[in-house]
């Protein structure tokens, strides 16, 4: 047996307290009488003010002292360990990239801990803390838990751990431990066991970097750090040319640009390897946005907004058929478009200001200056979601027709100010984006390693490394940087390079180390096995001062 | 709850003190044996019925076969006529001495000896009265039959006693004779009303007194602060604190304590003194004379 809480002992003082009480009450004198019948009863009261009477010594002493004694044991709290005890241990270990420059003294330290732990005695859990990664290993293997370290792979940008935290009290249960395996030390939940692995680091590299395209003609563009607290000397490769010799100041923030080699579609930028090599390269595409095939109808083609419209999109195709967006003044057409229909005949001008849902294509606009002489005549159906509405009239609204998403105006260029209204403009901008992410073709672009992907598909990256598992059919770039695609069937729909653009976990110069001594296993057991007298412990305590408080109403 | 066995109530100089002081007691008073008209063997108190008392009561006319001594020769001088002389019969009234032996009468040993000193009175005084005794010792619902010679020796229930147990607060009264004077000796202390003892005392035909002894403690104490109080008899405790209104309503609670009895005694004829402990037996007993529970001697 042991005690949970061996400073409840200090409890045991209540025993002296209570002596003293009992001794230090001075003793009301006993007179017996003949006529204690003439005695008033309002002359019967307790005794007020720092005149103690002397309680009885006797039953109400015994009932405190036993009180004392009893909540005492309950302090302590006493445990008893099972005969076939096992301790729970789940290892939670940091996903962040930062963790990347210390995977090896990470391996060790908990190797080590592995080590230190009797096997028959332990069964194991493996985790990361990235939520979206399925453990690593669970069962009593310590050797196997061990092996399923070289699947821990620390790549991701910075992220809370909360959640992890919280799976791993929930897996590890009220006789388990949680270790977070991490690289700073400092101030992290309570029940959670910090193995810190990290040291001061000095590091340089890519924190962000972009192509452009501006009149036909391509440059690339790059942001570069010196995260240390020394300068660094750096050679910086410019895709296949010769190195050149760079340093920076401790913190300097440097901009690199460039043309775009001719022809080429790719592009990498890449420093010399230090402790941290995630920010070492910088993958690049010749950005081109996916092009968006747009059928004008001839009734539309007229307005001239359209034209201002369509020149405000990047990568349109002006098609006849098979178009991904038609703009039309049609209600009845098929497939996705953007509909603007004519005026409502007889119809009078809209007085009621017009305000947004929160719809993701109305949202944050400005549509307090919409003003509408004539409303469109729109034909409304059960589906219909309104996304600007004055009054009861809907002034745009989003249809779905067989599948495909229609953005159907309620009011007419002509008689509004609607052509002229920025948020008009760009919620119809962000109608054809979304459109375009739907339309057939492909788009290249420079994402950052891990980023969610607005696409179906699969991702393949181009150096054959494995691809990322979509958690809950979320598709995300690459963890560490490089060029992929994105297929859905046979079809690319993207062609991309994803960077390492997480500056925070690329700064390892707060990296600390905590190594706390793991505590025996059998005390982490016997604090799980709490005593199944204990509701009988709290039941006795309850009915002695109960006791003793009736003994003292009924002397009263 | 029985009687304890009997045991001094004094020791042998107190109780040669007691009794010097019953007797002088005695000479100059006694028990309230003239007011009433008793019915009782011959002895020297008039009866009710007509006897060959000394004390003349009436005239009537002469029968033959009358006594001859009996005639009143003055009144046949005066009126010619034969008339005889009509005397009160002489009885010897019963006396029962009924004697409250809870603790409450025997707590104080001023108390206890002042009431071992009327006991002693009593039967002094029935002595010189020539009065048939029965001595009883009552303690709740207990009653025992006393001889004289035990209390002549001080030997009363319940002195020596253990205050352990708990008595009966109330006495209840044996069976007492027809026509006999009733001399109850009791400090009156309990709560339940007086008619609940003084009907059955004044009951049968007979005469009855009452003697209570008290302390000066009892009727004003002295009491002050935070005390714990134990009923003598039935051992109940209660924690109390007394200032002076407190000791004022208990004295008032006191006086109409006693009151009560006085009231309820004149209402069943039955003469209530009390007789304080301080001083002597005689000038204790003023009080009780000037009450009618006794009498001064002739």
């Amino acid at each position: 047996m042991s005690f949970a809480n061996p400073a409840g002992a200090w409890a045991l003082a209540g025993l002296l307290a209570v002596l003293v009480i009992h001794l230090l009450q001075r003793r009301v004198p006993v007179r017996p009488v003949t006529t204690l019948f003439l005695v008033e009863p309002a002359a019967l009261e307790s005794l007020p003010g720092p005149r103690w009477d002397r309680l009885r010594r006797g039953l109400s002493l015994w009932l405190q002292l036993l009180s004392v004694l009893v909540l005492t044991w309950l302090l302590l709290d006493p445990r008893w360990l099972a005969a076939e005890w096992r301790v729970r241990t789940v290892l939670v270990l940091d996903s962040t990239a930062s963790l990347s420059a210390f995977r090896e003294r990470a391996r060790a330290a908990v190797v080590r801990r592995l080590a230190a732990v009797p096997r028959e005695r332990a069964d194991w859990v493996v985790m990361e803390t990235a939520p979206w990664r399925p453990p690593l290993y669970s069962g009593t293997d310590a050797a196997a838990a061990e092996g399923a370290l070289a699947r821990w792979s620390p790549d991701l940008p910075g992220h809370d751990f909360g959640a992890a935290l919280e799976d791993a009290r929930h897996r590890a249960g009220r006789g388990g431990q949680v270790l977070l395996v991490t690289d700073r030390a400092g101030a992290w939940p309570a029940g959670v066991e910090v193995l810190a692995v990290g040291t001061p680091t000095d590091n340089v590299g890519f924190v962000s970097g972009d192509a452009v395209v501006e009149a036909g003609r391509a440059r690339y563009q790059a942001l570069l750090r010196n995260h240390g607290r020394l300068a660094a000397a750096r050679s910086l490769r410019v895709g296949e040319a010769a190195p050149v010799p760079l340093t920076l100041k401790p913190g300097e923030l440097r901009t690199l640009s460039g043309d775009w080699p001719a022809g080429a579609e790719r592009l990498t930028l890449s420093l010399d390897a230090d402790a941290f090599t995630l920010d070492d390269t910088l993958p690049l595409v010749r950005p081109a946005p996916r092009p968006l095939r747009v059928r004008v109808a001839r009734e539309a083609a007229a307005l001239p907004f359209v034209s201002r419209f369509l020149a405000a999109l990047d990568a349109v195709l002006l098609v006849e058929s098979e178009a991904d967006l038609t703009i039309t003044r049609d209600t009845a057409v098929e497939g996705a478009a953007l509909v603007l229909p004519p005026a409502e005949s007889g119809g009078g001008p809209v007085r009621e200001p017009a305000f947004a849902t929160r719809h993701p294509l109305v949202r944050d606009l400005g549509w307090a200056g919409l003003a509408v002489r004539k409303p469109a005549a729109v034909p409304s159906q059960p589906q219909d979601e309104p996304l600007v509405v004055a009054g009861r009239r809907s002034l745009l609204l989003l249809r779905t027709r067989e599948g495909a998403p229609q953005l159907v105006a309620g009011f007419t260029l002509e008689d509004s100010n609607a052509a002229r209204l920025p948020a008009v403009l760009l919620a119809l901008h962000r109608f054809a984006e979304s459109v375009r992410l739907g339309a057939r073709g492909r788009e290249q672009a420079n994402l950052q390693t891990a980023q969610v992907l607005a696409l179906r598909g699969r991702v393949e990256p181009l150096d054959g490394s494995a691809a990322p598992a979509a958690a809950a059919g979320v598709l995300r770039a690459p963890t560490r940087p490089g060029f992929f695609h994105v297929r859905d069937g046979d079809e690319e729909r993207l062609l991309a390079a994803a960077h390492f653009a997480d500056a925070a976990e690329a700064d390892l110069t707060a990296a600390s180390s905590q190594d706390a001594p793991a505590p025996p296993l059998e005390a982490v057991a016997r604090q799980a096995q709490q005593s199944p007298w204990t509701p009988l412990w709290v039941l006795l305590l309850g009915t002695l001062i109960v006791a003793d408080g009736w003994l003292g109403e009924r002397r009263a | 709850m029985s009687l304890p066995p009997a045991a001094p109530w004094a020791d042998s100089a107190t109780l040669a003190r007691l009794r010097a002081e019953a007797e002088q007691a005695a000479l100059g008073l006694r028990l309230p044996l003239r007011s009433h008209l008793w019915r009782g063997l011959a002895g020297t108190w008039s009866g009710v019925g007509r006897g060959s008392s000394v004390e003349f009561q009436d005239h009537r006319p002469y029968l033959p076969g009358d006594d001859p001594r009996r005639v009143d020769w003055r009144a046949y001088a005066r009126s010619g006529q034969l008339n005889m002389k009509v005397y009160r019969e002489e009885v010897s009234p019963a006396v029962e001495l009924l004697l409250d032996v809870s603790r409450s009468m025997r707590l104080d040993p001023g108390k206890r000896e002042r009431v071992l000193g009327l006991a002693l009175f009593a039967l002094a005084a029935a002595r010189r009265g020539s009065s048939r005794m029965r001595l009883a010792a009552v303690l709740g619902a207990e009653a025992r039959a006393l001889e004289t010679q035990e209390l002549e020796q001080g030997l009363l229930p319940g002195a020596g006693e253990a205050d352990g147990a708990r008595e009966e607060p109330q006495p209840h009264l044996p069976p007492l004779r027809p026509g006999s004077l009733r001399v109850w000796i009791s400090d009156c202390l309990f709560a339940a009303p007086p008619a609940m003892l003084l009907a059955p005392l004044a009951a049968g035909g007979g005469a009855a007194a009452v003697l209570a002894p008290f302390t000066a403690e009892e009727a004003d104490p002295d009491w002050a602060g935070s005390l714990e109080l134990q009923d003598a008899e039935s051992l109940d405790r209660r924690l109390v604190r007394f200032d002076a209104r407190r000791r004022e309503g208990y004295r008032q609670a006191w006086s109409r304590h006693f009151e009560a009895w006085r009231q309820e005694a004149r209402r069943h004829a039955v003469a209530f003194g009390q007789v304080a402990t301080a001083g002597t037996l005689l000038e204790a007993l003023r009080p009780a004379l000037a009450a009618g529970a006794l009498e001064a001697a002739p």
